[in-house]
């Protein structure tokens, strides 16, 4: 029989080799993606290759300098921040007009914004593509954010009003006795108090919408304007693929994911589930 | 200057609703607030509630792209479009898909992410590096994720293959995406890998919120680990686990990009779900009607769930 200590320390070493090995198979496609963009072709093919004994940032070069894919890259960038900023503002507005005011039928409102989060986006898509075509806006970025604010919105919404009804209505009412409008008192004391909550939301649209794939690919037909994720797809061709190009694109695509990730790891769990769990 | 909010009410009284409600009328000290959430919800009826609509009327409706010259082009099917997909077998096969689809990912992403979210609630060393090491496949991009493991299932290049030859698992090299056989378990490993973080916060946000006490408590009392995870912890994290369990749920069930990218719903429709066959008929066959009614379907699927979880959260706030 165990003693309480022994159990304990069982416990532990079992938690410790579990978790490092959830890591490691979280952490290892992305390690030999890495080997393999540093490859050059006839080592990505020798077996006795898997880690390459001399590198070559060949394929990076390639993919920066002599591929789209700097355009593809900014064509993203610009479509995400679009997309984030306005469903900020949009969802900013909304949850300060649904928490702090009486609204006739608020909760009924919010119920509604939160259903839309679950329609399958394909159902969305196909009408889409008929009232898109019939405003001209296919193959067009205005088009296309719209269309990702139709899944960023709710959520920002959702998740920016679970925020704003923890800060107590005592804190403001305090900021205007002190003689502030209800402008400042907003920006001096809503914003500075639900900052990380907005941020991490913020972020949460960021990625759904850089993650998107299928209305980009619909939507975007012009080579020059397409999105990273559907110009990637230009490293696989139709008969060979040239893999040490492709995975140097993935590693580099991947870069401001892990940025924003990084920065926001410290309030990503409450962030997350702030909003769906509390309401 | 007295303002509490409507409709919020924790526990407020039916009383308290309707004079709330009165005073939502006053226009007079509210219109900023109506002003403020016009914008967002003509932005939502307009890009959500609208094309759902839209897209419905579109399932009961003669919308054959191909054929647009078509004296029926655009009038009114009644049931049509569903009597087509339903007499086809590749859609009934993708609802066997769907199911299969679901469960599979469902049990295996739960059952890995409670595990995971239990041993990061342990008291290790480094634990916040841990965790946010695990949760890179959730934050990598749907695609990007496609095309990795489509690397690394590949026969000639991927290491998958390389490492089984020379461990001598496999004689020869296997085309784990184009076998019927191993097709849909290769794609769903994929999916699962990266559906399991997202779960595993949710659980790990409940667990914890129970403080230590209670545990020590029953420990006193005399039970073990075992007992008290099946006698306090499930139940007390029951509610948030169900909730994240739903909205998992239809992820999974939207789950196109993996699939698309990775196999295209093949080898032999082996991997269409009806999420893929919508998309199918749509875009590559070009009749919107067809493909709507597939979509309504979907939409069925998840208006249970949906339906669910938003009792769930109501529930929960009043």
């Amino acid at each position: 029989m165990l003693t309480k200590r022994q159990k304990e320390r069982l416990r532990l070493t079992a938690a410790y080799l579990f978790t490092i090995f959830m890591v490691v198979t979280a952490m290892i496609p992305f390690v030999y993606v890495v080997l393999t963009a540093l490859k050059t072709p006839e080592q990505i093919y020798d077996v006795g290759q898997i880690i390459p004994t001399y590198v070559t940032f060949e394929n990076f070069r390639h993919v920066i300098f002599e591929s789209n894919f700097l355009r593809y890259f900014f064509n993203s960038i610009f479509i995400t921040l679009v997309t984030m900023a306005v469903s900020m503002v949009l969802a900013v507005m909304a949850a300060y007009g649904l928490t702090r005011y009486h609204i006739l039928g608020a909760d009924k409102i919010k119920m509604a914004v939160l259903m839309t989060r679950m329609f399958p986006g394909i159902l969305l898509c196909i009408p889409y593509y008929i009232i898109m075509k019939q405003l001209r806006l296919i193959d067009s970025y205005v088009g296309l954010v719209l269309m990702y604010i139709s899944f960023t919105l709710p959520f920002a919404i959702w998740n920016t009003c679970a925020f704003f009804s923890t800060i107590p209505w005592e804190l403001e009412e305090s900021a205007r006795i002190d003689g502030c409008g209800r402008l400042t008192a907003f920006f001096t004391v809503i914003i500075h108090v639900a900052k990380p909550g907005l941020f991490v939301t913020a972020l949460f649209c960021f990625m759904s919408s850089w993650d998107e794939y299928m209305y980009a690919s619909i939507f975007i037909n012009t080579t020059l304007k397409k999105t990273i994720q559907v110009g990637m797809q230009d490293f696989i061709g139709q008969y060979s693929v040239d893999w040490g190009l492709l995975m140097s694109a993935v590693t580099l695509s991947l870069i401001p994911i892990l940025l924003f990730f990084a920065l926001v790891q410290k309030n990503l769990v409450s962030g997350l589930s702030a909003g769906a769990v509390k309401g | 200057m007295d303002m509490p909010r409507a409709g919020w009410g924790n526990g407020r009284e039916t009383v308290m609703r309707k004079a709330a409600n009165r005073k939502a009328l006053d226009l007079k000290k509210n219109w900023p607030g109506y002003l403020l959430i016009a914008p967002a919800v003509i932005a939502v009826l307009a890009l959500s509630i609208y094309p759902l609509f839209r897209g419905i009327y579109l399932s009961f409706v003669n919308y054959n792209l191909v054929r647009p010259k078509d004296p029926v082009f655009n009038t009114f099917a009644g049931l049509e479009n569903y009597r087509k997909i339903f007499a086809n077998p590749i859609f009934l096969q993708s609802i066997g898909n769907t199911v299969k689809w679901t469960v599979v990912n469902l049990a295996a992403q739960l059952l890995v992410a409670m595990i995971l979210a239990l041993a990061l609630n342990q008291k290790m060393k480094g634990r916040s590096l841990f965790r946010t090491l695990v949760l890179v496949p959730w934050a990598v991009p749907h695609s990007i994720a496609a095309m990795t493991f489509t690397f690394l299932y590949n026969a000639n290049v991927g290491i998958i293959n390389i490492l089984a030859v020379k461990l001598g698992m496999l004689t020869q090299s296997v085309s784990w995406l184009g076998n019927i056989d191993s097709a849909f378990w290769c794609v769903a490993l994929v999916a699962i890998w990266k559906g399991i973080p997202f779960q595993m916060i949710f659980i790990l946000a409940a667990l914890q919120g129970i403080p230590d006490s209670v545990y020590e408590s029953a420990e006193i009392d005399g039970a073990s680990r075992w007992q008290s995870f099946w006698r306090i912890t499930l139940p007390i994290i029951k509610e948030p686990l169900a909730i994240a369990t739903i909205l998992n749920l239809i992820g999974i069930l939207s789950c196109f990009n993996t699939i698309w990218l990775m196999t295209g719903g093949g080898p032999l429709y082996s991997t269409e779900i009806i999420y893929t066959f919508a998309y199918r008929e749509a875009f590559i066959n070009h009749n919107f009607g067809t493909a709507s009614a597939a979509s309504v379907i979907l939409f069925l699927f998840m208006a249970v769930f949906s339906w669910i979880y938003l009792r769930m959260v109501s529930e929960k706030e009043e």
